[in-house]
């Protein structure tokens, strides 16, 4: 492993200049409709980078895309090395196991207890013995907070604790790297920000590379590194958050700001709307 | 897949030193976890962990010395770590166990 460049130090990160994920000229479209159209990214081992942008920018194309599951109409996603969309199932299994992913609702088994859905990836995926899978799921469920639920099933905890459980499970087999789905949505003001202690602490204590997508700004500029927006399938700004937070262009302004005035339209729809009404 | 681990056993007075060389992960846990318990089977006061030459540990070489400490518990007995590389002491510290453990 590289060591941390001088740029990570200086921020408390763990940043390597080593690549972990190279996203080159990716196009994704659905129906016709461009979602991505050439989105080009690196991701360095031990940095957080955020990736951010208003609602359908296509961030979540992005990020479905970049853990294989979308297939791109054109380009490519290298993940630890590896030509993730030209894998075979056994390859893309191997590699899963490498990175854990926390979706937006948590997508936990409802059928599952809070502790067996957060041992499922250490069945499966290891040789471990019961009794000790038992003391890592404590500790992984302490992680979050919620080690006293482990016994509960999902229907019986709030969205945001099931949200935290997501988030165990996903730290289940200690992965190299994690992809945060707006990692905040639907959590309260302190459960939000310890959800963004534990990202900024898994990165800059153990070296692990965070991918997060979010729209939530505070949390966005308290975990990030390195900070990306996209907007209409592209990257149109890239930088640390202080070079983010100072920039002169109005796109990124606007959003940060949360302006209701500027480039950033609030009607997306290409189409008159008068000649559609009376089409 | 399991592998071997690297490590040197000790006598003390009080118990065992068990030094460790390389990596503690997953393909070693199932392997530390037989050796753990072999030292412990003669239940000493103090099992020390000699960890100088670890430079990373996971969660689930965590768990099998968390495990190892509640065994010797069982007769009054404890097992400590010493010799931390930074790198380890984070990992212990978010797992929120340095105390437990005897980390200073």
């Amino acid at each position: 492993m590289t060591p941390p460049s001088t740029e990570a130090r200086a921020r408390g990160s763990r940043r390597t200049d080593e690549v972990v994920i190279e996203v080159k000229d990716l196009h994704v479209a659905f129906d016709g409709r461009p979602v991505l159209a050439g989105v080009d990214l690196r991701v360095y081992r031990g940095e957080t980078l955020v990736i951010m942008g208003g609602s359908g920018c296509g961030k979540s194309t992005l990020l479905r895309t970049m853990i294989g599951a979308l297939r791109p109409n054109r380009g490519k996603v290298v993940l630890l090395g590896k030509d993730l969309h030209a894998l075979d199932e056994d390859g893309l299994d191997a590699l899963r196991k490498r990175f854990g992913i926390l979706f937006q609702s948590g997508a936990l088994y409802n059928s599952m207890t809070v502790g067996e859905n957060v041992a499922l990836p250490l069945r499966e995926h290891t040789s471990l013995d019961e009794a000790i899978i038992r003391i890592m799921v404590k500790m992984k469920l302490e992680l979050v907070g919620l080690r006293d639920f482990e016994s509960l099933v999902p229907s019986q905890i709030s969205g945001g604790m099931r949200k935290r459980v997501g988030l165990a499970r996903a730290l289940a087999l200690d992965p190299e790297i994690i992809f945060y789905d707006e990692p905040g949505a639907g959590l309260d003001p302190v459960v939000a920000g310890v959800i963004d202690k534990l990202i900024a602490d898994l990165s800059r204590k153990l070296g692990v590379t965070s991918i997060v997508v979010t729209h939530e700004m505070g949390s966005a500029f308290r975990v990030a590194d390195r900070m990306v927006m996209l907007y209409e399938g592209r990257v149109v700004a890239e930088g640390p958050p202080e070079a983010i937070r100072a920039t002169a262009d109005p796109l990124v302004r606007q959003f940060i700001h949360g302006e209701p005035d500027g480039p950033i339209p609030l009607r997306r729809s290409k189409t008159d709307y008068a000649e559609d009404l009376l089409a | 897949m399991t592998r071997a681990i690297q490590h040197e056993l000790f006598p003390r007075d009080d118990g065992a030193r068990i030094a460790f060389d390389g990596e503690i992960d997953m393909h070693v846990a199932p392997e530390l976890r037989k050796l753990l318990r072999k030292a412990l089977e003669p239940r000493p006061r103090t099992l020390v962990l000699d960890m100088a030459k670890v430079p990373f540990i996971d969660s689930s070489g965590i768990a099998t010395i968390v495990e190892a400490l509640k065994l010797a518990r069982g007769w009054s007995g404890t097992v400590r770590l010493e010799g931390c590389q930074d790198a380890v002491r984070d990992t212990f510290d978010i797992a929120g166990l340095t105390r437990l453990l005897g980390i200073a």
